[in-house]
């Protein structure tokens, strides 16, 4: 997996650890800009049941997508409690909505192991490698396969 | 590095700047006519940036030979002398960030408006006028801003001079090119890229479109094919002709290739305008044979995707025998426009004014049904289809009395008449359109979003798309490429 392999030239990693759909994942952070509170958006037409719509963000037009919906588990019903975290990722920046963020995660690179191959199914196709964590672990989200523009279209 | 010539016998500097037109981007040239008592005559003047003293100078030059008419006369009524018009040349990026600070205070000046309308004063508070003033000086800026931006298509036609002419020369047809409007001022970024479709579409024209001289000449017509290519602008958008007087779209023949390429299924029955919007098929081509101008198969597909990029579109009509003409739309500014604010199922979007014919509010009289779900409107003798917005954004179609509603007339180029009915309409001003292509793609029918004075975000119609919808020609082209477009991008 050469995106692990990018990610494991650094020593030190950092990642941004959340829940969705009642899962732990966790984000790179320097993919990361800003965490912010949940805030009403702006319906989208016809748009996919992961997209929750726009919001306005200091002046820029930015789209909210569900990532628990996207990796496959049920929608998030938001509330004020929940959180948006804006990333950026190939020159687009986005809103993920999650349950919650936890921590911020110091580990070695070494420590971070390669997602054993199962069955594929868009959660798992979508994670880059895991982090164990005591007893439990934690999954490394590819935010540039699981949010890459699938097919472009030329008008 | 500088030359300066002096020509004699020529009553006009236009000859002068034809010639001269292949050195427009790369040096400034300055064209006078010869005072007869001027001592030392400068007629042209063209200097190359070598060094940063002389390139002053040249930009000095670079700004008359822009905006001769105007600041020549100006210059001259003044001084009453020949000296070079003054101007300013500006890092392009400067202008960006106070055309943004222009939008963040337009924006701002709605937010004011809207809290001040909650605020419970009294209508009669000096405030309110204060208000107003504050929208017209605000208005004034931001023309001033997009002024600067603004220059005219002289330069681009004469540059379109050439092309035909290279064109006309390599296929051995006779083309006269007459150019209109050419003071027309348009955005810079749309001049700049406007250059690439203009020559494709030119050398089409040429190529496909005006007849070899001896068949013209045998179909009645005058040996020399006219070529026209004019400016105009209409109300909040500038309108670009290219009219042939040629063969005109030979429609049997596009359907056929069509066909054969497998972009139309055989039996697909397609009007007149389906099959002339073919054209813009990717990979579609209509040459028998590759030739050095075109045939290529990159066409004018490529043209349309530069020019919806610009916010804008192409119409095309054609007449058999007679010639075709494209006509490009394009919006006056890129970042502000005029827009009606309405509710649509309690969301607020914006519709573009320039797309608005009239407002109505339809009496039981005027609305006649037509099947099941279809009303039409009548107006003036007129039947107009309407289309209910809601439905058509995605939002639950409850079969609402249209009586309730309020009916937004829509006329634009490609599509006829038709009526959007929207729920209320709140106002009417500026908007600062915000793209949201960058960060997650296109959406059929809303061309972007703006930024209310709420902080909400509020998305903009694209009329022309909705109505559309409507027809035949979207299932086979535009509607499936966007649905599958925009699924992709998040």
């Amino acid at each position: 997996m050469s995106q692990l392999a990018e990610l494991q030239k650094s020593e030190r990693l950092e990642f941004v650890t959340l829940v969705a759909g009642g899962q732990n994942f966790c984000i790179e952070i320097t993919q990361i800009r800003e965490i912010r509170r949940w805030t009403p958006v702006t319906v989208l037409p016809h748009s996919p049941d992961h997209v929750l719509g726009v919001i306005n963000l200091r002046g820029a037009v930015i789209p909210i997508i569900d990532l628990a919906a996207k990796l496959g588990f049920a929608k998030i019903m938001p509330t004020e409690r929940h959180v948006i975290i804006i990333i950026a990722v190939e020159d687009r920046i986005i809103g993920l909505l999650v349950e919650s963020v936890s921590e911020i995660l110091g580990v070695d690179s070494h420590t971070v192991r390669e997602t054993p191959r199962g069955p594929e199914d868009t959660t798992t196709r979508a994670i880059l490698g895991i982090i164990p964590l005591g007893d439990d672990m934690t999954k490394i989200i590819s935010l540039s396969t699981l949010l890459a523009p699938a097919n472009q279209v030329a008008a | 590095m500088s030359w300066q010539l002096e020509i004699e016998g020529l009553g006009s500097d236009l000859p002068i700047l034809e010639v001269f037109e292949f050195v427009d981007d790369l040096c400034a040239l300055q064209v006078k006519l010869l005072d007869e008592d001027t001592a030392v005559p400068d007629i042209a003047t063209a200097t190359a940036p070598d060094s940063p003293v002389e390139q002053d100078g040249m930009d000095a030059a670079a700004g008359m030979a822009g905006d001769m008419s105007d600041q020549k006369a100006r210059n001259a009524a003044d001084k009453g002398s020949t000296r070079a018009a003054s101007s300013l040349r500006v890092d392009p990026e400067r202008i960006d960030r106070l055309i943004n600070a222009v939008g963040e205070l337009i924006i701002n000046q709605s937010v004011i408006s809207q809290r001040l309308q909650h605020a419970n004063l009294p209508n009669t508070a000096e405030l309110f006028a204060d208000l107003d003033d504050y929208k017209l000086l605000a208005r004034e800026i931001q023309e001033g801003v997009m002024a600067i931006r603004a220059q005219p298509v002289k330069p681009l036609f004469q540059r379109m001079l050439r092309i035909a002419r290279e064109a006309a020369d390599a296929t051995g047809k006779v083309v006269e090119l007459i150019t209109e409007g050419e003071a027309t001022e348009v955005d810079k970024t749309v001049i700049e890229r406007l250059a690439d479709p203009l020559t494709h579409m030119i050398r089409n024209a040429i190529d496909h479109g005006i007849e070899a001289p001896d068949l013209r000449t045998a179909a009645g017509k005058n040996r020399q094919g006219r070529l026209r290519l004019a400016a105009r602008q209409r109300s909040g958008s500038i309108v670009i002709e290219i009219a042939d007087d040629g063969a005109g779209l030979n429609r049997p023949r596009i359907r056929e290739i069509a066909v054969s390429k497998g972009l139309v299924a055989e039996d697909a029955q397609l009007s007149e305008a389906e099959i002339d919007h073919l054209l813009f098929a990717p990979g579609f081509s209509t040459a028998k044979e590759v030739t050095n101008l075109s045939g290529r198969g990159v066409g004018m597909d490529v043209v349309k995707t530069a020019i919806t990029a610009l916010g804008g579109r192409v119409a095309i009509s054609s007449q058999f025998g007679q010639g075709t003409t494209f006509s490009i739309t394009l919006p006056l500014t890129l970042a502000v426009m005029d827009g009606m604010i309405i509710n649509l199922g309690g969301q607020t979007m914006v519709v573009p004014i320039s797309s608005i014919v009239e407002t109505i509010r339809p009496k039981d009289a005027d609305l006649s049904q037509i099947g099941l779900n279809n009303t039409l409107l009548r107006i003036r003798g007129e039947y107009v289809p309407i289309i209910d917005l809601a439905e058509r954004m995605g939002q639950v179609a409850t079969l609402r009395d249209m009586t309730d509603r309020v009916l937004l007339l829509i006329q634009t180029d490609s599509v006829p008449q038709c009526a959007l009915a929207v729920d209320d309409i709140f106002d009417q001003r500026q908007v600062v359109v915000k793209s949201m292509q960058g960060n997650y793609g296109e959406i059929s029918g809303i061309s972007g979003a703006t930024i209310l004075g709420d902080g909400k975000i509020a998305l903009i119609i694209d009329p022309e798309a909705v109505a559309q919808g409507n027809s035949v020609y979207a299932v086979t082209n535009s509607q499936n490429g966007r649905d599958v477009s925009y699924v992709a991008a998040c």
